[in-house]
């Protein structure tokens, strides 16, 4: 369906948003019955609905009849109104990847731990069973920190009479298990940190390809032919690197959960599958949407009345980038 | 006779209703009285923990024939080991056939009136043998009722019994064999699951042919399948904002009422002690969707339908910013339901509250939440999706889409509260969104996020969803604030007193909204320190909506009241909205919390600003903007009929609930066993079903009206936002001209009709510029 099969202007009826639910709708309830089928039929109505959106989309000219409409008055104003949409979006995936963050801080700072720890101290020292010497909660918690960020279960055990002992911590090998983060095995040597190191330039870099795609777009002095293959390829070589990046990052998963036996049955191996999950999952969606811009380049779609489509687009790559940043040493140095 | 009169009969009616109903309101005994046909000749008591054993009592019994019923009773609390006499008693009845005492047992049992009991020297044992011959018709179904007491045995004699008294019932239907197949089939109690399915079927149903029938009475002529499938597939494409608002009421409606069948399944369940009306799992997950249903499915698709229908109109802009994005974002919404309910369905519904806490809903198997939990978080990691879509598209409607002259500081009430409900809900909702991804993969791929066992962190839940859920309970009633603003300014023709004021107020709601998540936790072993700082940050909040409420006051104080249906609707919000408020300020204490958390004192709390505020905003909201949306006003007798009935019926359900939390009724609990309980109990469940019945008058209105109401024209209430300057109801695109909005303070000369009279004294009475 495109816009033609209407007279009306202000009222452009569109198959996409139903479609595009139901496919979410399946989807979700295949994977939440395990059952595959389903949920391969949900992926392929999203995939529909993800058509239709594009095919009303293909046509795009930057004209307002087409939805490119300037903001008006504070604090928008003269911007236009995509772009402001696209800012309040990325505000949005600030909130979730803060909130990865704060889960995973939450973590690592130990902070429901130290609370525990002192319920149990208070509970030593009122059963009297802490430690010789041990008379109040922050000595007991002391003793148990020795070494300053890995309480040891053998320490914890004396000074809290065997309150805190091995099933409190579900260690395996003397320290507690949530503290076997991903960063110990990545940073045991040279070779296990190169992709990530690989992982971090390539996506730099393909931010940068996606500037030079937007130059060229909006180059008006190129004659249209070259200024279409000149989009086409820069894009294609940020689809390459985003490519390589997934390839990398999958290929070190692989790595950790076979070698290091580093997996999600761990709260740490949670928060790092599901974490750099998520933004592996960002990056995918991003190169589902260049995959799009590739081929409209292909075709001939780009002119710098349209080109801001691809700075909409750069922003949030940038923001996926930005993401990665701080995850890769949040998760894979630290 | 005058309106006036039917005003006042309708209100006495209500009254008298109300009074007729209350003393007849009596706790059901489940005990025995004093008389002897309810049981044992000489003893009255309460309900106790006596357990009743029968052993004998046949599948289906054979016309004429006797059985044998070998009857037990025990205590664990009144042990009869050591006691000699004045042990036990019963009394047995049946709907049909006769008694007799068993072999050896005849001097233990007689015969009484009918029935069965025990003798003067039965009353020392425990155990009994009664005979029961059946009647010769197999036909029926017999009736056996059981009283069984178990006696201390310290009150020796007649009539003075009763202190050591407990007693408790004991009920078996035997069918008779032509009873079993064919002939008069066995009518079973119907399942509460069944109902509720039977209901929202019947009720999904009714809503279809009424969709059927409003498209047949839109065009008679051209009524068939090709003309209505086009006018569906118009309706399921669409993406103007008025069409997609009023895809969002009709929905939100249509749940409003599901909830409503929830809410009362449950209340009947609750009406008496002991009650096994709904199992346990029934009651869990019910009281679960009611909760979900009400605020993600029926508060905040009524908000958004407002906020879609208003807000362009409000700010002069032709549509919202992303009109499909708008589309999609009902759609996730209207899906996600499916997954919600799925579980119900299958009689496997989530049990897990809408607070969904961790490591309960996180765990399957015998110990966990049931099977269909996991589609639930499913349906809410959709419903997330679809809030924040729609969030992007108001923020950026009303930061970007303002038309000239609107300025933030000139903008109407209601869509300042939408702004700021639609930040908060945008800010806040990721955390939830990301706490509900945890859940679903640890329910699904099996990782640990809140599995202590396995090292993961159950109070981690409660951080993220509070943090989301604590804004959120603004996000539904913020809006609110801004309808009764504008409803409240409107009637009392001037404007609203102290509008920065308002505005300030309602922003510093938007921020403290974010730091007060922790008194949710108090009792959940945080920090004294923290605790100690969330509840001085949630103390904070009732200055703004302290400023909002004098507002409000003075606003009526300066102004010449109307009173029209929307009119009563926000002064009953500003009743029970600062009663609900009010009640919500002994929570943040953190003593005070210790004793009332998970009581029905915050049942009764959250439901006076949800009902009292919320929903109060969102009627008087649909009898102000009715008459914009469809070009006629609603039936104002209806509309004060059903005002009445909702307003009493509203605080006659709520009110007493506070008495319940301080006396210490749990909430979230399937039955309770406190007999002094069943009254108010009782009172509140005949309440919610007038109040629910009440609704149907709302329902009926609003069908009603868009046929024959009374035409409104532009500005039927006198209200001079931008919206009641175009046509009712507004054409598509909403604006075709881009208007520029005035001051009045400024430019009230143009407006010669008005000079000196309602616009000088509505600008004098502001306290803003």
């Amino acid at each position: 369906m495109s816009y033609d099969d209407h007279d009306d202007h202000g009222h452009h009826g569109s198959w996409a948003p139903i479609i595009a639910s139901l496919g979410t709708m399946i989807f979700l309830f295949g994977f939440s019955e395990a059952n595959m089928g389903i949920t391969a039929i949900g992926i392929v109505v999203l995939v529909w609905g993800m058509f239709t959106w594009w095919k009303d989309d293909l046509p795009f000219d930057g004209s307002e009849e087409m939805g490119e409409l300037e903001a008006y008055g504070t604090p928008f104003g003269g911007m236009k109104i995509r772009k402001a949409g696209i800012w309040l979006f990325l505000m949005s995936e600030v909130m979730i990847f803060g909130s990865f963050f704060g889960a995973y801080i939450r973590m690592r700072s130990g902070w429901n731990t130290h609370w525990t720890l002192r319920d149990k101290a208070q509970e030593a020292i009122d059963t009297g069973v802490a430690g010789e010497g041990l008379t109040d909660i922050d000595s007991i918690v002391h003793a148990c920190m020795t070494d300053k960020h890995k309480p040891l279960v053998a320490d914890c055990n004396d000074a809290t009479g065997g309150l805190v002992n091995e099933t409190f911590w579900i260690t395996d090998a003397g320290t507690p298990a949530y503290h076997h983060v991903a960063a110990e095995y990545i940073t045991a040597d040279f070779w296990t940190l190169l992709p990530g190191a690989i992982n971090t330039f390539a996506l730099i870099l393909s931010s940068f390809t996606v500037v030079l795609a937007l130059k060229a777009a909006k180059n008006a002095d190129l004659e249209a032919r070259v200024r279409d293959k000149k989009v086409r390829n820069y894009l294609a070589i940020t689809l390459l690197l985003g490519t390589i990046f997934l390839i990398l990052k999958l290929w070190e998963w692989n790595h950790l959960i076979h070698d290091y036996d580093f997996t999600i049955s761990t709260l740490a191996g949670s928060f790092f599958y599901v974490t750099t999950g998520a933004h592996g999952i960002h990056v995918f969606i991003g190169l589902i949407f260049i995959t799009y811009f590739i081929y409209k380049a292909h075709i001939g779609g780009w002119d710098p009345n349209n080109a801001q489509s691809i700075e909409y687009y750069g922003l949030y790559w940038h923001f996926v980038d930005l993401a990665w940043v701080i995850i890769f040493p949040a998760f894979y140095l630290y | 006779m005058s309106k006036n009169k039917i005003r006042v009969f309708s209100l006495l009616f209500v009254v008298f209703i109300a009074l007729a109903a209350t003393p007849q309101i009596t706790s059901f005994p489940t005990g025995v009285g004093a008389n002897g046909n309810a049981g044992c000749t000489c003893h009255s008591g309460g309900a106790g923990t006596t357990t009743i054993d029968v052993v004998g009592m046949p599948d289906s019994f054979t016309g004429g024939e006797s059985y044998e019923l070998q009857i037990s009773i025990s205590n664990p609390a009144i042990p009869g080991g050591e006691l000699t006499a004045n042990m036990g008693g019963f009394r047995l009845f049946a709907s049909a056939g006769t008694f007799g005492a068993g072999e050896n047992f005849t001097d233990l049992v007689q015969e009484l009136e009918g029935g069965a009991t025990h003798t003067e020297l039965g009353n020392d044992v425990r155990d009994w043998v009664v005979i029961w011959t059946a009647p010769d018709s197999e036909g029926q179904i017999v009736d056996f009722t059981l009283h069984g007491n178990a006696v201390n045995g310290n009150a020796v004699g007649a009539g003075n019994g009763n202190t050591g008294d407990a007693w408790s019932t004991f009920e078996a239907s035997v069918p008779g064999a032509a009873a079993l197949g064919g002939g008069g089939a066995l009518i079973e109690q119907a399942e509460p699951y069944e109902v509720a399915i039977a209901a929202i079927s019947f009720g999904i149903t009714l809503f279809s042919l009424m969709l059927v029938y409003v498209f047949y009475r839109n065009n008679p002529e051209g009524f068939n399948l090709n003309g209505l499938a086009a006018w569906l597939k118009k309706w399921l494409t669409t993406t103007d904002h008025k069409e997609v608002g009023t895809l969002y009421f009709v929905y939100s409606f249509l749940f409003l009422f599901i909830g409503m069948i929830f809410s009362l399944l449950f209340r009947i369940q609750l009406s008496v002690a002991d009650n096994d009306f709904l199992t346990q799992d029934q009651y869990n997950s019910f009281f679960t969707l009611h909760g979900t249903t009400m605020i993600f499915l029926a508060a905040m698709p009524m908000i958004a339908a407002f906020a879609n229908w208003i807000i362009p109109l409000q700010i002069g802009a032709k549509d919202l910013a992303f009109p499909r994005i708008n589309a999609m974002g009902f759609w996730v919404l209207a899906f996600s339901s499916i997954l919600l309910y799925g579980g119900v369905m299958s009689g496997e519904g989530a049990d897990i509250s809408w607070t969904m806490y961790a490591p309960y809903s996180s765990s399957g198997g015998e110990k966990g939440a049931s099977a269909g939990t996991t589609l639930f978080v499913a349906g809410i990691v959709m419903l997330g999706m679809s809030s924040t879509l729609s969030g992007v598209n108001f923020i950026a409607t009303i930061m970007a889409m303002r038309a000239p002259g609107v300025t933030w500081m000139k903008m109407p009430l209601f869509t300042w509260s939408a702004f700021v409900a639609n930040a908060m809900l945008y800010i806040s909702l990721p955390a939830l969104i990301i706490g509900t991804v945890y859940l679903y993969l640890d329910r699904t791929i099996g990782t640990v996020f809140y599995t202590a066992a396995s090292g993961g962190d159950p109070i981690l839940w409660a951080h993220l969803f509070w943090f989301f859920g604590h804004p959120e309970v603004y996000v539904v009633i913020v809006p609110a604030f801004g309808i009764v603003s504008e409803v409240l300014a409107t009637s009392a023709k001037r404007s609203i007193f102290g509008y920065r004021s308002m505005v300030y107020a309602l922003a510093g709601i938007g921020v403290l909204g974010f730091v007060v998540w922790g008194h949710h936790m108090l009792t959940s072993g945080m920090d004294p320190t923290l605790r100690l700082i969330m509840m001085l940050t949630t103390m904070l909040v009732a200055i703004p909506t302290g400023v909002k409420i004098f507002n409000w006051l003075a606003t009526l104080w300066g102004g010449s009241l109307v009173f029209k249906t929307h009119t009563l609707w926000s002064l009953g919000f500003l009743v029970t909205f600062t009663m609900g408020g009010i009640s919500g300020m002994f929570f943040p204490v953190a003593g005070l919390d210790t004793h009332f958390h998970d009581t029905y004192f915050v049942v009764a709390h959250f439901h006076y600003v949800l009902v009292g505020g919320t929903i109060f905003g969102m009627f008087s909201a649909i009898y102000y903007w009715y008459p914009k949306a469809t070009g006629r006003k609603l039936d104002e007798k209806l509309g004060l009929l059903h005002f009445v009935i909702t307003f009493i019926g509203m605080n006659a359900v709520f009110w007493p609930m506070h008495q319940l939390g301080i006396e210490g009724m749990p909430r979230r609990y399937h039955t309770y066993s406190v007999d002094s309980w069943t009254e108010l109990n009782s009172f509140i469940t005949l309440s919610a079903l007038i109040m629910g019945a009440a609704q149907f008058i709302l329902a009926w209105n609003l069908i009603k009206s868009y046929k024959y109401g009374e035409e409104s024209g532009k500005d039927p209430w006198g209200g001079w936002s931008l919206e009641w300057t175009t046509t009712s109801p507004p054409p598509t695109p909403s604006f075709h001209e881009i208007p520029t909005q005035g001051d009045a303070n400024i430019d009230h000369h143009a407006y010669p009709e008005s000079s000196g009279g309602l616009f000088s004294k509505m600008w004098k009475g502001s306290g803003s510029k």
